[in-house]
């Protein structure tokens, strides 16, 4: 697969302007989609469809802050392990405990008042860790050397955002 | 051979041909085709007038007949007679097990992992049977289009899963029907009212059939549909609020614990008719016979109606509640509403669904046929009629497809939701010293347990070079096409070792299985086999020689060497020549193999630089939107 912002020709950077991504996007599609080769046969179908699946993961990419990190750093040579990596950051361990338990505590006790209020210190701490990663790979050429850390940081900010929502679901329909 | 149609302004390599191309709603109770014609879409009809094709098949030992003939066998032949077949299809023996109380037919699980009903015409699997179907309305649109059909949009339901869908193209294979995309039902329901053409939308698909009641929340955001949630109750539909008028009528008429059938099915009959009457008028005059003669004369009003709807109605609105709750959305979120189903002409119908989303709800389509003409309109634009349309409808995966791995967990490789086509790889590794072989199980679903989630199928891959435990890098690739249909890879990486691939689908059919069905089909044996793999040989070398002769005459000095541009033309006019011979399709695939391998680079040269036009802004639709 060719580079994300090699294929949608935007400039190799942490902020993506989302408008001209959207709009990269539709018009790749447009004209690479398998739909568009329906009459040229199948061998036009399926080459087709190999770059329009590029084109789709590349967008996926380029649309997720933690994707698009992972890959800038993937480009200096950083590797990831999403099996084994977590943060080094003793203190921010420690936060990930105090997160996880405020979480767990208002599901258990179904505060669904609760749940809200931390729902929306979440969503602000997220977008700290977001200012942070952005700031680490300011030079994506020569990331901040503690740039993955921040990144594993916002990965975790993201799933337990994920988690809330379900925890929100689950609330509501009375589990 | 990619030859990118790339549109140009003027250029237009057939100007006045039309492609003839049908969307199809393959439904649980019914079943309709329809067509753009002179820029409308509508559903054909058969002979008789008949829009609607009642999804029924009945097998004598002989003969088959399909639709309204096949349905006057429910009656007196019940075990021949196949209704509902869609419940089975893609379905393998467990799942099966847990319907066939539900099915008056004789269901098999034998040696094969694909189910198969037994009927005085052979055993035959859901497949067939849905062939049965696809082939009559085949028949109907051929006829009525006085020519062949280049190919169809078929609508499935949005949580089909994998299997169910490959069945579904299976089914069409069968019938001889080149399948340009399958699209889920809500989808094409959105796209006949032309809400695909906004920028974004929440919408509410309710689709409330004679005998399922479907519920759908899907977002169109930046030029995808996504299925945000599916929800309903697949025994719910207009049939039981027949049985409650029915059973109104017959205390009315003092007839309760009737139990004649005959009359039973006459008060039945009275009780849709009234139904169908109150939809235009506030009060209708309702006729039932006794058993001693005698008959009972009253009135059915549109209130009362209402009071015996009321119970069914609260069921599909707790089932709009669920759905909403499950995608995380309140009702005033939802921007569009769209009406499905011969049940939602029901005035009290809509009142519900108006009352629930505070919106009036899209209902001018004719809502057994919308899902039909949403089907037809998409397939108008593949089949190449409407040139200037930019727009693809891109679709995301229903459900998440993973693997398998130790304990009996999943490991998610592709989630629900991601915008299709897709490639995804992931590397594993062995785990024992010395393996030389892996068995990999693909899932569908949701849950982190196997067991919870669809079985979709079962791989081996050996040949794997003896190493020390984790050492090996199998990377395993999943391939979603456009259609949603999986394609699973597993190599070998440190070795380079190509290691070799068992499939074992645990609900498909084999594709020798689909040969054979297609030797044996009663449909293809109306058929001459070679002359239609001659035709369809002939179809797909028309294909090629059209495309390639106009990516020759815009892009070829562009791109090509004079002595590229001869070996192209003369491998060009090799197929040409086997292809007026006509005679002979594998002679014509020959030919048109060496073209597509003739022109592969030509191919690449023009497809980067449609990726580098479509970058740079060049294209036509941005000078026509005046950007």
């Amino acid at each position: 697969m060719n580079d994300p912002f090699e294929q949608f020709d935007l400039p190799v950077a942490f902020e993506v302007d989302r408008q001209r991504l959207d709009e990269r996007f539709r018009r790749l599609q447009a004209e690479l989609h398998p739909d568009r080769f329906v009459r040229q046969g199948d061998q036009a179908r399926r080459m087709a469809a190999a770059v329009a699946a590029d084109v789709n993961e590349a967008y996926a990419i380029l649309g997720d802050d933690y994707r698009r990190a992972v890959h800038l750093l993937e480009r200096t040579g950083v590797t990831f392990d999403p099996e084994r990596d977590t943060s080094q950051d003793i203190e921010f361990i420690e936060a990930q405990i105090e997160w996880r338990e405020r979480l767990e505590e208002t599901a258990a006790s179904s505060d669904a008042a609760g749940l809200e209020a931390v729902a929306t210190e979440l969503a602000q701490a997220r977008a700290e860790a977001r200012a942070k990663v952005a700031d680490a790979l300011k030079e994506p050429g020569t990331p901040a050397a503690d740039a993955k850390d921040r990144v594993l940081e916002l990965r975790f900010f993201d799933r337990l955002l994920e988690e809330t929502k379900r925890t929100r679901q689950n609330l509501a329909r009375g589990k | 051979m990619a030859l990118l149609q790339i549109t140009e302004p003027g250029v237009e390599s057939a100007p006045h041909q039309r492609h003839l191309a049908a969307g199809i709603d393959l439904g649980t109770t019914h079943s309709l085709v329809a067509t753009v014609r002179s820029g409308e879409a509508d559903t054909l009809p058969d002979e008789q007038g008949r829009h609607i094709l009642p999804s029924v098949v009945h097998y004598a030992a002989d003969t088959v007949s399909v639709g309204h003939a096949a349905a006057e066998h429910a009656a007196d032949d019940p075990h021949n007679t196949i209704a509902s077949v869609k419940r089975l299809i893609g379905r393998g023996a467990a799942d099966v097990a847990t319907l066939s109380g539900e099915l008056p037919f004789r269901l098999k699980t034998g040696a094969s992992s694909v189910p198969r009903i037994e009927t005085a015409g052979g055993d035959k699997t859901a497949v067939e049977v849905s062939a049965e179907i696809l082939h009559t309305l085949r028949q109907r649109a051929e006829a009525t289009l006085g020519d062949e059909l280049e190919g169809v949009v078929i609508t499935v339901p949005a949580y089909f899963d994998d299997a169910q869908r490959q069945a579904t193209r299976d089914a069409a294979q069968l019938a001889g029907l080149n399948v340009f995309r399958l699209i889920s039902e809500p989808t094409a329901a959105a796209v006949a009212y032309g809400l695909d053409q906004g920028e974004e939308n929440t919408i509410a698909v309710y689709d409330l059939g004679g005998g399922t009641f479907d519920i759908s929340i899907l977002q169109l955001r930046r030029g995808v549909f996504e299925v945000l949630a599916t929800g309903g109750d697949s025994a719910l539909g207009g049939d039981d609020i027949d049985r409650a008028i029915a059973d109104w009528l017959l205390n009315q008429a003092g007839m309760a614990g009737e139990t004649d059938p005959q009359r039973l099915r006459r008060v039945l009959l009275a009780a849709r008719q009234a139904k169908e009457a109150l939809t235009d008028a506030a009060r209708t005059p309702v006729e039932v016979g006794r058993a001693d003669g005698s008959a009972w004369s009253g009135e059915l009003d549109r209130d009362t109606l209402v009071e015996l709807a009321r119970p069914l109605l609260e069921r599909t609105m707790a089932a709009c509640r669920q759905v909403l709750e499950d995608a995380g959305l309140e009702p005033g979120a939802i921007d569009e509403v769209v009406l499905v189903g011969g049940s939602t002409r029901m005035p009290a119908v809509r009142e519900a669904v108006e009352g629930f989303f505070g919106r009036t709800p899209h209902a001018g389509i004719d809502p057994d046929r919308v899902v039909a003409i949403g089907a037809a309109q998409q397939a108008d634009i593949l089949a190449g009629n409407k040139p200037d349309t930019e727009l693809v409808l891109l679709d995301v995966i229903p459900l998440s497809l993973g693997l398998e791995t130790m304990g009996g967990l999943v490991e998610f490789i592709v989630p629900r939701n991601t915008t299709i086509p897709v490639t995804r790889a992931q590397e594993f590794t062995t785990f024992k010293d010395g393996q030389t072989a892996m068995s990999l199980h693909v899932v569908q679903g949701e849950r982190d347990v196997v067991d919870a989630n669809r079985s979709l199928a079962q791989f081996t891959l050996s040949g794997i070079p003896p190493m020390v435990a984790g050492a090996a890098r199998i990377r395993v690739t999943f391939q979603v096409d456009a259609d949603g249909l999986l394609n699973v890879t597993a190599r070998e990486q440190t070795q380079g070792v190509e290691a070799h691939i068992e499939v074992k689908p645990s609900y498909g059919l084999t594709d020798s299985e689909i040969e054979q069905m297609l030797r044996d089909s009663a449909s293809s044996a109306r058929e001459d086999m070679e002359a239609r793999r001659l035709r369809e040989e002939q179809v797909e070398a028309d294909r090629v020689l059209e495309a390639l002769d106009a990516a020759l005459a815009t892009d070829g000095d562009r791109y090509l060497e004079a002595d590229e541009r001869q070996t192209i033309e003369q491998a060009r006019d090799a197929l040409r020549a086997e292809r007026e011979k006509g005679v002979d399709p594998d002679a014509i695939e020959a030919a048109r193999k060496r073209v597509e391998q003739a022109s592969e680079a030509f191919v690449a040269r023009r497809m980067n630089d449609s990726i580098r036009r479509a970058l740079a802004g060049h294209n036509v639709s941005e000078y026509d939107a005046g950007n």
